[in-house]
């Protein structure tokens, strides 16, 4: 009985100590490193995040500032990474990006329509990174003069390239108000025609009363 | 009289026409038709997947310290565990994951300068970095110490998977710091070698 609590103590203890020792990491996998997008459009890019270290890891899972501006949506939130994930089993991740018009058209009528689009202007690339870092800091322990709590984080590089869409003047906006001219017109003679029958059957109606 | 409703009639005549027209080359700009290719293709096709994992060592997760320092000023105050590995190699180490494919660079930067609750700053350039792929007594080495910044810094390249990186820290505290406790917190960013932080 005195053995088996000693032996109970050693391994609580060693169970403890290996606790401290092992740090919780982060891993990251990707496919794609840049992706050409036509503007004003959707893509999604998905990343694979792991730990294959002995410890369950708590991560954040963000883009840097320079992709702010064409994020849409993150589908996945993770939190908890369980200790032994590897990468051929690493959590997908998916990033969505609308990317936004960033081409000048070349638009004959207040500045909106009647567009045509040249693609003069040189390829846009928004260059950023994804960060996968460790949510809890180190907490500094005790010892005097203080010091500095840590936070590891690893990043994988991303550069979205806005394809420019060439295409010739837009006429759609002359068509249609042609279009709807021309059918206004029509609408209304047909009225007016219905109108004059009408009118000439009560005439005639009124004739044959007489 | 008839010559006149003829008119009218051609006249409506064209007006569909036009109605018709306008609205056709409407849809065909707005949902413009594309041709198809008549040659065969056949896809060639290749998947490149990079994947990289790091974890802090044991002494590094728990923070960086300096100790109580009594006699001021103090230059290069080692960190706690800057010598208490095998052959007074430093234990603050970062471990590149076997599983992973690539080369590690690090960066590391500092939220500010050691403060204390008072708001007394130890200036971030008092506090400085060394480190190395490999660890002995002399490396990482003081003579290659860099001052912390706040916004990341290479600082460290090429740390292969399976090993690690080396770090000792140092603090310079000025004659006329004021006594107690002061903290900030440091980054480490681990990015693909050869790319910038």
């Amino acid at each position: 009985m005195k053995k088996l609590v000693i032996n109970l103590f050693v391994f609580l203890l060693l169970g403890i100590f290996v606790f401290q020792i092992v740090s919780a990491g982060v891993g990251i996998k990707w496919n794609q490193e840049s992706a050409l997008v036509p503007e004003d459009s959707n893509v999604c890019l998905t990343y694979g995040i792991y730990n294959p270290w002995p410890t369950d890891s708590y991560v954040k899972i963000q883009l840097s500032d320079s992709l702010q501006p064409v994020v849409k949506s993150q589908d996945v939130k993770v939190d908890v990474v369980s200790k032994y994930t590897y990468s051929n089993s690493s959590i997908p991740v998916k990033f969505c990006f609308q990317t936004p018009s960033v081409y000048t058209e070349d638009c004959s009528l207040f500045g909106k329509f009647l567009c045509k689009q040249d693609c003069l202007e040189p390829l846009k690339v928004y260059k950023g990174e994804v960060q996968v870092s460790e949510v809890t800091e180190a907490q500094v322990q005790s010892g005097g003069s203080g010091g500095s709590s840590t936070q590891m984080s690893i990043s994988a590089p991303l550069a979205l390239k806005v394809q420019c869409i060439k295409h010739a003047r837009n006429y759609s906006l002359i068509y249609i108000i042609v279009g709807l001219i021309a059918l206004t017109i029509l609408l209304w003679k047909i009225y007016k025609k219905k109108k004059s029958r009408k009118s000439k059957k009560k005439k005639n109606s009124r004739k044959s009363k007489n | 009289m008839k010559k006149q409703k003829g008119l009218s009639e051609n006249f409506d005549k064209i007006l569909v026409f036009v109605v018709a027209l306008s609205f056709f080359l409407f849809f065909f700009q707005t949902f413009a038709l594309t041709g198809h290719a008549t040659e065969g293709t056949t896809v060639s096709n290749v998947s490149i997947s990079k994947y990289l994992a790091v974890s802090f060592g044991a002494n590094l997760s728990s923070g960086i310290q300096f100790g109580t320092v009594n006699t001021l000023p103090a230059t290069n105050i080692n960190a706690t565990h800057n010598y208490d590995g095998a052959s007074s190699g430093t234990t603050y180490t970062i471990d590149v994951s076997t599983d992973g494919n690539t080369n590690v660079d690090f960066c590391t930067k500092a939220n500010t300068g050691l403060t204390d609750p008072a708001l007394d700053v130890i200036g971030l350039g008092n506090e400085t970095y060394s480190a190395d792929n490999s660890t002995t007594v002399s490396i990482p080495a003081l003579a290659n110490e860099t001052s912390l910044t706040t916004g990341y810094v290479k600082a460290q390249s090429f740390t292969q998977p399976g090993n690690s990186s080396y770090w000792r820290f140092w603090l310079d505290i000025p004659a006329a710091q004021p006594s107690g406790d002061y903290n900030n917190t440091v980054y480490f960013k681990g990015v693909v070698s050869g790319l910038s932080c």
